[in-house]
């Protein structure tokens, strides 16, 4: 937890830093950087990292408030959509995997608390899968999609952008590391 | 970039604008739940009483807005359900066959997803994001703090702190994507572009949230019970809409009308 103002760590803050990560998640979805074909959003990044500096309970819990800000009105789903239809929705099952991909990776990490580059880009890889996963189920449920046609709907556009990602974040969280950020 | 409708709450002074935000939580769960139970009879049945719930709060503009970003998905699905269902077929193309069964539960998928998003965005046209988050706070304080550790109250204050962050967060990043595009943004690598905007909004952010929580902190925040300055309260029109919804499930969870031999709709 962040300690650069040599304040002691308390559950404020701790709070704190949840609702900052679930704005940024909610904030990442606006922005789509302009490089080639793919739309790469910063949403899944933030996941990520959610779980990866806040730990399993924190993380998760800001991934929670998050879905509260997307159920109490904010657009803060993908495209700007929110409300309750969205959970419920064909993509609902996404946000859904965003609790548990923080759940996951803050459990990895500090399950593993010293890990190489290697070891790290797993733990993403196997949060990011963790968001997938429930997204592919949901999908395949109700929009009553056979396997295949879900697959290629739903997770295998999204391939490339997330592979981007788990690099990004990889960088981003060295750097954090080496600035004594988390 | 960012839309221009940023909350989708339109003030308004109607009905439904002041029934208590539990009321309209539980009803529009309840009504989800209807959804996903209906065929197309009841959902069209349900649309109407949309029709009438959107004349009675005068919130009709907004709610078109909250289907276009899955319309994309929605068209995927109707396009598989239609072609990729086995049946009487009416129309070739290309070497598949549209089938009228398809075409129903097409049909039927659509307008469920459709009705989730436009009664989901009702409850959000006529309620306020403050009091959301205090009808979802008491909603939640039931549940024993043991299960996530925390209490109602804190999530309370971390869906405020959330909802006040959004747009100062997204000013912030606006201002270091532009600074960035003036940089050469778009020239760089797709993982150097992220880092390059992530980096600086993370530590911006860090800074500004030690800043809050030493604040909180000094102002002698505790996530024990805390007193509100409005306080909800449930009066009779919320008790008969409730009632009202209770009704409609135990009416319409049975609705099934065979209208074409071998399937419902």
């Amino acid at each position: 937890m962040v300690n650069n103002n040599n304040l002691s760590d308390s559950s404020v803050r701790k709070m704190v830093y949840a609702a900052l990560f679930a704005s940024m998640t909610a904030v990442g979805a606006y922005i789509s950087i302009p490089v080639g074909l793919i739309p790469l959003t910063l949403q899944t990044l933030f996941v990520i990292l959610a779980g990866a500096v806040l730990g399993a309970r924190w993380g998760m819990l800001s991934m929670v408030i998050y879905v509260l800000l997307g159920i109490a009105g904010l657009p803060v789903f993908s495209g700007g959509s929110s409300g309750l239809g969205v959970l419920v929705g064909p993509s609902g099952g996404y946000i859904i995997g965003f609790i548990l991909a923080a759940l996951v990776i803050g459990y990895l990490f500090e399950k593993f608390q010293n890990r190489s580059i290697a070891g790290v880009v797993a733990i993403f890889l196997v949060g990011m899968i963790a968001i997938y996963v429930p997204g592919y189920f949901q999908l395949m449920y109700v929009a009553s999609l056979g396997p295949q046609e879900t697959f290629a709907l739903g997770v295998a556009q999204f391939i490339p952008g997330a592979a981007i990602k788990i690099a990004a974040a990889t960088i981003i969280y060295r750097y954090l590391k080496t600035e004594s950020l988390v | 970039m960012t839309p221009d409708y940023f909350l989708s709450f339109v003030p308004g002074d109607s009905f439904l604008h002041k029934l208590d935000p539990r009321t309209k939580l539980i009803a529009t769960m309840l009504i989800s739940i209807l959804i996903f139970r209906l065929h197309l009879t009841g959902l069209v049945l349900l649309f109407a009483l949309f029709m009438v719930l959107c004349y009675l709060s005068s919130v009709r503009i907004a709610l078109l807005r909250n289907v276009c970003p899955i319309a994309p998905f929605l068209i995927f699905i109707f396009i598989f359900q239609l072609f990729l269902v086995p049946g009487n077929s009416f129309m070739d193309l290309y070497g598949f066959s549209a089938t009228s069964a398809g075409l129903f539960e097409g049909l039927r998928i659509v307008g469920r997803f459709i009705l989730l998003i436009e009664f989901a965005s009702l409850l959000t046209a006529t309620t306020s994001p403050a009091h959301m988050t205090t009808g979802i706070e008491r909603l939640l304080r039931p549940l024993p703090g043991k299960i996530l550790g925390v209490t109602s109250f804190e999530i309370a204050t971390m869906m405020s702190l959330s909802i006040h962050l959004v747009p100062v967060l997204n000013r912030f990043l606006k201002e270091v994507y532009q600074a960035q595009l003036c940089r050469g943004l778009g020239r760089q690598k797709r993982i150097s572009g992220l880092v390059s905007l992530a980096i600086p909004l993370l530590r911006g952010a860090f800074r500004m949230m030690d800043d809050i929580a030493m604040g909180m902190e000094s102002r002698c925040y505790q996530g024990n019970y805390r007193t509100s300055l409005f306080e909800l309260k449930m009066d009779k029109y919320d008790w008969m809409a409730l009632m009202l919804v209770f009704v409609l499930l135990f009416a319409f969870w049975n609705l099934n009308i065979t209208l074409l031999p071998s399937y419902q709709i």
